[in-house]
């Protein structure tokens, strides 16, 4: 199959200090990836890259065929969809607001400044699938931090790209609502033909959702491979933790238990 | 509907602000009288309509122009004031002042002139200073700048006027308060049409400008150049900014005090926001200029005065009620 997505060579650095080093990768149609590291290996960096909004001097990032860097920028947007890991709400912006500026640029192209009634139906729709309807008139500033990544979420909903790129889309949010977003996730890819790259620290959730697992270390991807296909030796040599089968850490038994005297229990 | 509220308040203060004065002209007698008005009355009248109308104007642009700054450059101080816009079109008209120049010269209105360059060549100098001196990002980058415009235009401003003739001091010093300028209905129309083709202008930008709120990387991720976005926002801002100190000189606090109120009361849309402050901005500069007129009989005062003077205790008041200027990412 053609490479829906596919970045080259991608290399950066800020402030001299490299961060990532000759990165590439392809995803196919329907394909949902996983990337993990340990902090500040630069996932959020990569996606970045890969949203089109920084530029990496070396490499090339296509989408369809087409360096994201030649596109139209609202052509781009349309295309790619980027949902940042930090986005602070803002007061006086209500979340249907929000979730309309996902065709924000869409609309501008076409000479039109407000949304249309069945745009603010998408936005409405895209709420429900997040079980967010409730929220649509709230101010975006006065959410708990898991409504704020469900309003998020059904953000990037409204604008059904080819490309969707999560970053640690299930921090925040209860498990109900992490086994909601896997089906989600999966019906997107699965109906728009779409590449999926998210990035993640719960390994349940990357295990349950991924085909495939970018693990990235100093820089580059250390290994990669399906879930269930990750060789335990090294993902304990990137994470500093040992591994049960599969993408099940062993936590709490790092050798340094408390003063009580029990370490004797923790044997090989 | 409450934006009608908000347009009644207007409509109020309007009123209010025509009928009152040395010579009271009731809205009744003005309204339904059967005896038609005497001349006297009669050119009172016109005057006064001119006169609010400026305010009103004024009082718009002043907010409008507020709230849009503290979109475009997330800062909740963002205002002409705070900023050292007004200052700096305040110092270039007291120099037209100082230097002797008429109001009028080859049928020029010098004044609003030398206001609209010293406003313009301040805002480009504040936006100048965040990139080159400040983080452009940072907090307190643009306010920074303007505090170091300010004293600099504050220090010309106190120089220029300590050499000055002394007889010229009094003509500058309403200037220097803030206070509408009597202007001519050729004029009221200029500044108005520029206020309400500006004002729509950003009214209709108003969801474009409110994607920078997230940032510019997320502004960028939806298919806009943030950049490009962010300097026409200023460029329509500085026209209107300057339009407006060059007919009322630097009035403080409408800017500052009502883009806040506006937030609070209107917590959806942008536009809406933007909208009702403009409409309270006419309203506070029309109760402001209606003071200005009563409390000392018959003599005006800069109307300035009384902008500062509702507005710091309203802002006070804001404050305690809802719990802190601070503390709203913007």
């Amino acid at each position: 199959m053609d490479a829906l997505f596919s970045i080259d060579n991608v290399s950066f650095s800020v402030r001299e200090k490299q961060i990532l080093s000759a990165i590439s990768f392809a995803c196919v149609p329907g394909e949902i990836v996983a990337l993990v590291g340990n902090n500040g290996v630069g996932k959020s960096s990569l996606m970045r890259i890969c949203a089109g909004i920084w530029n990496s001097p070396t490499g090339t990032v296509k989408v369809l065929g087409q360096d994201v860097h030649a596109m139209v920028a609202s052509q781009r947007a349309a295309l790619i969809t980027w949902c940042p890991g930090h986005l602070a709400g803002v007061s006086g912006i209500s979340v249907l607001q929000f979730l309309s500026m996902a065709q924000e640029s869409f609309r501008f192209s076409k000479g039109r400044l407000s949304p249309s009634r069945g745009e603010w139906e998408a936005c409405r729709k895209a709420l429900e699938l997040f079980d967010a309807e409730h929220l649509a008139h709230r101010s975006t500033d006065c959410l708990s931090s898991g409504e704020w990544q469900r309003v998020q979420l059904a953000r990037a909903w409204v604008n059904s790209g080819r490309v969707l790129l999560l970053d640690e889309p299930s921090t925040a949010l209860d498990l109900r609502h992490v086994e909601l977003l896997i089906s989600r996730i999966r019906v997107f890819a699965s109906q728009n033909r779409a590449a999926v790259i998210f990035s993640s620290h719960d390994f349940s959730f990357v295990s349950a959702l991924a085909h495939r697992v970018l693990v990235m270390h100093n820089g580059g991807i250390a290994f990669s491979g399906a879930p269930k296909d990750l060789l335990q030796e090294n993902l304990a040599q990137v994470f500093g933790v040992r591994f049960q089968k599969g993408l099940s850490p062993q936590l709490g038994e790092s050798g340094e238990s408390g003063e009580s005297g029990e370490s004797g229990e923790s044997g090989v | 509907m409450r934006i009608t509220v908000f347009v009644a308040l207007l409509a109020i203060a309007f009123v209010l602000n025509i009928s009152c004065g040395a010579v009271a002209l009731p809205w009744y007698s003005i309204l339904f009288s059967k005896v038609s008005l005497d001349d006297a009355s009669k050119t009172i009248l016109e005057w006064r309509l001119l006169h609010a109308f400026a305010s009103l104007f004024v009082g718009a642009g002043l907010a409008l122009v507020g709230s849009v700054l503290q979109r475009l450059l997330r800062n909740p101080l963002a205002d002409p004031f705070v900023l050292g816009v007004t200052s700096g079109g305040t110092l270039f008209a007291v120099a037209s002042i100082i230097w002797g120049f008429p109001f009028f010269m080859w049928g020029v209105p010098v004044r609003i002139l030398a206001a609209l360059a010293g406003s313009g060549i301040t805002i480009v100098l504040v936006f100048a200073a965040r990139r080159m001196l400040f983080k452009s990002d940072d907090a307190f980058g643009v306010p920074l700048a303007g505090m170091l415009l300010n004293a600099f235009f504050g220090a010309l401003l106190t120089f220029g006027l300590t050499i000055s003739d002394p007889s010229r001091l009094g003509e500058s010093f309403r200037w220097l308060v803030g206070d509408i300028q009597m202007l001519s209905l050729g004029e009221v129309v200029v500044v108005g049409s520029l206020v309400i083709v500006v004002g729509a202008v950003l009214l209709r930008m108003a969801p474009l400008i409110a994607t920078l709120a997230f940032g510019d990387e997320f502004a960028n991720s939806l298919g806009f150049s943030a950049k490009r976005l962010r300097r026409a926002g200023i460029l329509l801002v500085a026209v209107l900014t300057a339009v407006v100190v060059s007919v009322a000189g630097s009035i403080g606090f409408v800017g500052l005090v009502i883009p806040h109120a506006a937030r609070w009361l209107v917590r959806s849309h942008i536009a809406a926001e933007w909208l009702v402050s403009a409409i309270l901005g006419a309203a506070l500069v029309l109760v402001a200029d209606t003071l200005a007129r009563v409390v000392v009989l018959p003599s005006e005062l800069p109307v300035g005065i009384f902008t500062a003077l509702i507005g710091v205790p309203l802002l006070v008041a804001m404050a305690i009620r809802w719990g802190g200027v601070r503390g709203r990412a913007l």
